[in-house]
């Protein structure tokens, strides 16, 4: 053996495994990385690889080329153009791998490989790309197979629009600069009130003073509070009392005071606190709401099928949409295409991997007349295909027609935080109520109106609002710089409750593309597995693949006569023994559940290889970890060969399903919250959908460069799926923030509380008191998450975005 | 102090000039991409991008 080096493709920067290309002494892990670096080279584009290490991205060689045919269509073309005048279009793509500065800068300078191409701008955000380009000489197709070329194929869907996203997002920052320029302004001119005890200064500026306050206010006011007023007063009408009601009320309470203030003279009012905690309300809750804009959360499995396949039909071929796609139809699927419909195979050879539909870890053979199911990927050539349902009734998409899809989950029911809040509400409007009666059964009149305002203008949730808010806007931001992307806060709290959580196996557990090949049985010699190596690498079967590459490429060719039986086995002779390679029933032994090929040489049992799942990486002490807090099932729609190492791995009185339907799984979930567990699922595929649906937080799973997953609650990259614990206890931490910063603010009201009982505070103090405290809760929320995150980042080994 | 009263105005008009232009910035998406615009700056632009059209 010779010692081994790796070494890492020059373009995609993976580690080169068995074929070497070589190019100009650069080496190369596939001839599509090579082909990157070709094209690049020959318009002097190699500057890419300066600005990022890990900037290439591999190619997949398999990919079809006949994928984008449907782009010639006319009607394809004039749904995806924003504007063309016959000779220039413009078009908006969404490229999901854009990922660095090498993306950006090669993508803008795509006019430099094909002239073209007039102009192109990325968007990085949302990872979109504006291409300007001359259409009578780029078709569409053409532009599309270029991007493809060089790692960036397009995810193409004719429905969907950013547009209205980036339009709130706007409107969000306008009234955050409003509503800041609002409160800085009446903050500045408080302060001669504040420094002179409202007695030193002249009688004109006494009068304008206070004006300008009012008018600075009015913005604020009737514009951007408008963001709490509106969903409270509709969620009011509904019956529902949210966290913005006690909000909106402590609003128009302080704006009012502040009008009878003003006008009588006995203040300048309160406008500052009320604009101030409107600004920061605002600033909280965008920091909260930033959303992931490249991510989407809620993809169904339209999402997933190819939008347009080939129809044969009398020797003529033509890509049709898929919704036009009829029972009886001949469809043709290319090599790495998706099965969009459920269809008998007519023609060629088909091997499928449902991994993703169904969890199966391996490729299924299909024969000739055989039902193939809607979302299997082909893996052998092409195939022709009499589709037997149309896309929307096929077996996969029937899980979706299930009641549970029928309601909305995102519609729960109100949070935690509003629970608090109101509670809190009520007890500040008991207290003020008290505080007036006291005052009333005094006969002061104008005592009793001053401390029922002044108890909800210094109680008011604000506080809590605004710690919660921004501690959750934090917390999602640091998650978010681990690959966890939170669809919302309100997953936040729902994470709390958590006390069982489910595993998807393949995909999740185990990675999807490999299996770890290995042999049991009597030990083979170099010349019997230099022989096998030889027989196996003369069929096309993916397991014989994995077994040649477990053994070693053969030096020659030895095989004097094979023979292949699709599904069963290899037979054949090489010099004068007899091998017989293949399953049980193949090699007529006792069924038995692993996936695995038999030896048998002369008709005598040698042993055979078996194929296990290969773990990703940490995922036993991940297990270990989590146990003690949690209780932890598996459920996989794979056959039971991995049981004996799951057990190995899984605590003892763990459940473990294997052979599970996605039915299965949904069912799985809703019994254990019958049994009032409260659940998180971890998965990956389609499969998993229905399960996910049901569970209080379902988490998916995403590879490197699969950016297709199912509708879920958070998307998390399947590097860091070992951290898990960590990160939950993290986000347990956010809990601890709430309930400091909600003591302090019961502290600090108390204080103010026992001053305005009595009538005492004096409405200048009030006016300082309140800002200060609301600057006070955004540092210390600040400064506590920040403290988190550091004790997060020692001594882990994270992978960054 | 009727100072007090030029330097508000002064202010006003300085800062509403920031504020005017916050709106005109947001309204044009300069706040859209908070990521590639500062990068791009950063590559050598030796060339025109647009290209006319013949």
């Amino acid at each position: 053996m010779s010692a081994i080096t790796t070494t890492y493709c020059h373009h995609c920067q993976n580690q080169i495994k068995d074929i070497k290309v070589l190019y100009s002494e650069l080496e190369f892990c596939c001839y599509g990385c090579e082909s990157v670096y070709r094209l690049l080279n020959d318009h002097n584009l190699c500057q890419y690889y300066d600005f990022d290490k890990n900037a290439g991205i591999k190619i997949d060689i398999n990919s079809n080329t006949s994928k984008y045919d449907y782009l010639d269509q006319e009607e394809v073309i004039t749904k995806l153009l924003r504007f063309t005048d016959g000779k220039i279009a413009h078009i908006v793509f969404q490229i999901p791998q854009i990922h660095c500065n090498s993306c950006l800068w090669l993508l803008e300078r795509l006019y430099k490989i094909n002239e073209h191409v007039l102009f192109t701008e990325v968007h990085f955000e949302k990872k979109e790309i504006f291409i300007k380009f001359d259409i009578r000489q780029l078709p569409l197709k053409d532009l599309v197979r270029l991007l493809a070329s060089i790692g960036y194929d397009p995810y193409i869907q004719l429905t969907e629009s950013s547009e209205e996203k980036t339009q709130s997002s706007r409107t969000e920052m306008l009234k955050l600069g409003i509503s800041g320029f609002c409160f800085a302004n009446i903050m500045m001119l408080s302060l001669p009130e504040y420094f002179s005890q409202g007695l030193i200064y002249e009688a004109s500026i006494k009068k304008i003073l206070p004006l300008l306050s009012l008018g600075l206010s009015l913005p604020v006011f009737f514009y951007t509070a408008l963001d709490f007023f509106i969903p409270s007063y509709k969620n009011l009408k509904r019956g529902i009392l949210i966290i913005d009601l006690p909000v909106s009320i402590a609003i128009i309470i302080t704006f009012l005071r502040s009008l009878y203030d003003m006008y009588f003279g006995i203040s300048n009012g309160y406008l500052d606190s009320m604009t101030g905690i409107v600004f920061f309300m605002l600033i909280g809750r965008w920091l909260q709401n930033r959303t992931h804009t490249t991510l989407q959360f809620d993809r169904d499995f339209k999402a997933y099928f190819p939008i347009a396949v080939e129809r044969v039909a009398d020797q003529h071929h033509a890509v049709v949409a898929i919704e036009d796609i009829r029972e009886k139809d001949l469809v043709r699927i290319y090599n790495n295409e998706i099965i969009p419909v459920d269809a008998i195979l007519s023609k060629g050879s088909a091997l499928i991997d449902y991994s993703f539909v169904n969890g199966e870890s391996l490729p299924v053979k299909v024969n000739y007349g055989e039902y193939i199911y809607a979302g299997g990927k082909q893996l052998d050539g092409a195939l022709e295909l009499i589709v037997m349902k149309r896309h929307n009734q096929s077996h996969l998409t029937s899980l979706w027609n299930h009641q549970a899809f029928q309601d909305n989950k995102s519609e729960a029911q109100a949070s935690s935080i509003d629970n608090i809040g109101m509670k809190f509400t009520l007890m500040v409007m008991a207290l003020s109520l008290v505080a007036g009666g006291y005052w009333y059964s005094q006969n002061k009149i104008d005592l009793m109106w001053n401390s029922i305002t002044t108890v909800l203008i210094v109680a008011c949730p604000c506080a809590l609002l605004l710690a919660h808010s921004f501690t959750n806007g934090h917390f999602m931001r640091i998650l978010s710089q681990y690959k966890f992307y939170l669809r919302d806060a309100s997953v936040i709290q729902k994470l709390f409750t958590i006390n069982h959580i489910v595993f998807d196996k393949t995909g999740t557990l185990t990675k999807s593309e490999a299996n770890h090949v290995s042999y049991e049985g009597r030990a083979l010699d170099l010349d019997q597995k230099e022989e096998i190596s030889s027989l196996l690498s003369q069929s096309s079967h993916t397991l014989s693949k994995s077994i040649v590459q477990y053994l070693g490429r053969p030096k020659e060719n030895l095989t004097s006569s094979i023979k292949e039986n699709t599904g069963l086995g290899v037979e054949g002779w090489i010099d004068d023994k007899y091998y017989k390679l293949g399953s049980d029933k193949f090699c007529e032994l006792k069924e038995s559940i692993y996936t695995k090929v038999n030896v048998m040489i002369d008709n005598l049992y040698q042993g055979r290889f078996i194929f296990r799942n290969v773990y990703r990486n940490g995922i036993a002490r991940l297990i270990e970890r989590l146990k003690s807090g949690f209780a932890i099932s598996v459920i996989s729609g794979d056959n039971a060969s991995e049981l004996e190492n799951l057990t190995k791995v899984m605590p003892i009185d763990s459940e473990i399903r294997f052979n599970q339907t996605p039915q299965d799984k949904l069912n799985y979930i809703q019994e254990l919250k019958q049994t009032g567990k409260s659940v998180l699922m971890i998965g990956d595929g389609l499969n998993d959908a229905g399960a996910f649906h049901v569970s209080d937080v379902a988490i998916a799973l995403t590879e490197k460069n699969n950016y297709f997953n199912p509708a879920s609650d958070i998307i998390m990259s399947a590097d860091n799926l070992s951290h898990l614990d960590s990160l939950l206890s993290f986000i347990q931490k956010n809990k601890t923030v709430t309930y400091v910063i909600f003591f302090y603010s019961i502290l600090y009201n108390i204080v103010g509380l026992f001053f305005a009982l009595r009538g005492e505070l004096s409405p200048v103090i009030a006016a300082i008191l309140m800002p200060i405290s609301s600057i006070t809760i955004v540092l210390s929320v600040q400064i506590m998450t920040e403290y988190y995150h550091r004790k997060l980042l020692k001594n882990k080994l994270w992978k960054y975005s | 102090m009727e100072i007090l009263l030029m330097l508000m105005v002064a202010s006003f008009i300085i800062s509403g000039g920031f504020l005017v232009a916050f709106i005109w910035n947001v309204k044009s998406g300069q706040f859209d991409d908070t990521y590639g615009p500062a990068q791009k700056i950063l590559f050598d632009a030796s060339e025109e991008k647009e290209k006319i059209i013949p």
